[in-house]
């Protein structure tokens, strides 16, 4: 008796294929932790850049509407043609709960957004929220919402805005929080739901 | 290439939990915590490895694989699973004798 009858599921596995058996594997599972409602922070990564390459690589970028910017690293700024939307570049990657819940969320906020209507932390930039019409990333959601940030600071800040504060208004939050809260909402996180983040920063010069 | 001696066992406290719409399953390891994916061949030497020695393990091996594996094809991936196996701390290796 060699024991086998005990893996009866191994067993039942191994009599629906008739191929040869492979090389035995063995592999690590690397855990991935998905963010349910949450932004998860990263660390922006170094660069390799000298201070005036520093100053070239700023005159790239989007100023923004903020004028204050803990993260500054260079006071000097002169925008000229700019390409780069920011320091930090994040990309949020959803299903929607409801398709018509989230048109009418744009239909409300996106213009006023955009405007500079509804106050927003300094260095925060909402960039858009877009439909995805072709990817060859299946799981990635079939939405994606863009955010610029200058600096760390400014990711920091934006943070806070989505927590509660006995401060602000009747929800306890302010207006640009509650529309970040809401945005969140609307992204399904059931399983299966297409769901991914992706941070971006400027090429030139990164140290990864 | 020698062969191993002595009888192998599979290490205490693990959780398997197969995987059949992926050919595998995963393996809970408590110290120090971990989660491993074994295919099948790794698998079944696991499962094997409950005091057989190596010549036990292909003659258990070759049993239940059946056609799926040639005599020297059970052989190799018998002695490849223990290495990988003892490896991963999935199997306790036994000492070679004198």
């Amino acid at each position: 008796m060699t024991g086998a009858r005990k893996f009866a599921a191994l067993r039942e596995m191994l009599a629906g294929t008739t191929a040869r058996l492979e090389m035995p594997t063995v592999d690590v599972v690397v855990p991935v932790i998905r963010s349910g409602d949450q932004m998860l922070i990263r660390q922006p990564g170094e660069d390799l850049l000298t201070q005036a390459q520093r100053r070239r690589l700023r005159n790239r970028q989007d100023p923004s509407d903020s004028s204050d910017d803990n993260d500054a690293r260079d006071p000097v700024f002169e925008p000229q043609r700019t390409v780069l939307l920011g320091d930090i570049v994040v990309e949020f990657g959803f299903d929607p709960t409801g398709e018509r819940d989230l048109q009418d969320l744009l239909e409300d906020y996106e213009d006023r957004l955009a405007r500079g209507d509804v106050p927003m932390p300094p260095g925060v930039r909402y960039r858009g929220t877009y439909a995805v019409y072709s990817s060859s990333e299946k799981s990635a959601g079939k939405y994606r919402t863009v955010w610029s940030f200058k600096g760390k600071a400014a990711l920091q800040r934006m943070m806070a805005e989505g927590e509660a504060d006995s401060r602000q208004g009747a929800l306890g939050v302010t207006e640009f929080g509650a529309i970040v809260r809401r945005l969140r909402v609307l992204a399904d996180t059931r399983p299966g739901a297409g769901r991914s983040q992706n941070w971006y920063q400027p090429a030139w010069g990164f140290r990864r | 290439m020698s062969c191993p001696t002595g009888c192998f066992e599979r290490s205490r406290d693990l959780k398997i939990r197969p995987l059949p719409e992926l050919d595998a399953c995963l393996v809970y390891v408590p110290r120090p915590p971990r989660l491993l994916r074994l295919n099948m061949t790794a698998w079944l030497v696991l499962e094997l490895c409950d005091g057989l020695d190596f010549d036990g393990l292909v003659d258990a091996y070759r049993e239940v694989a059946g056609d799926r594996a040639t005599a020297e094809q059970a052989i190799e991936q018998v002695r490849q699973g223990l290495t990988i196996l003892s490896d991963a701390r999935l199997v306790s290796v036994p000492q070679p004798q004198a």
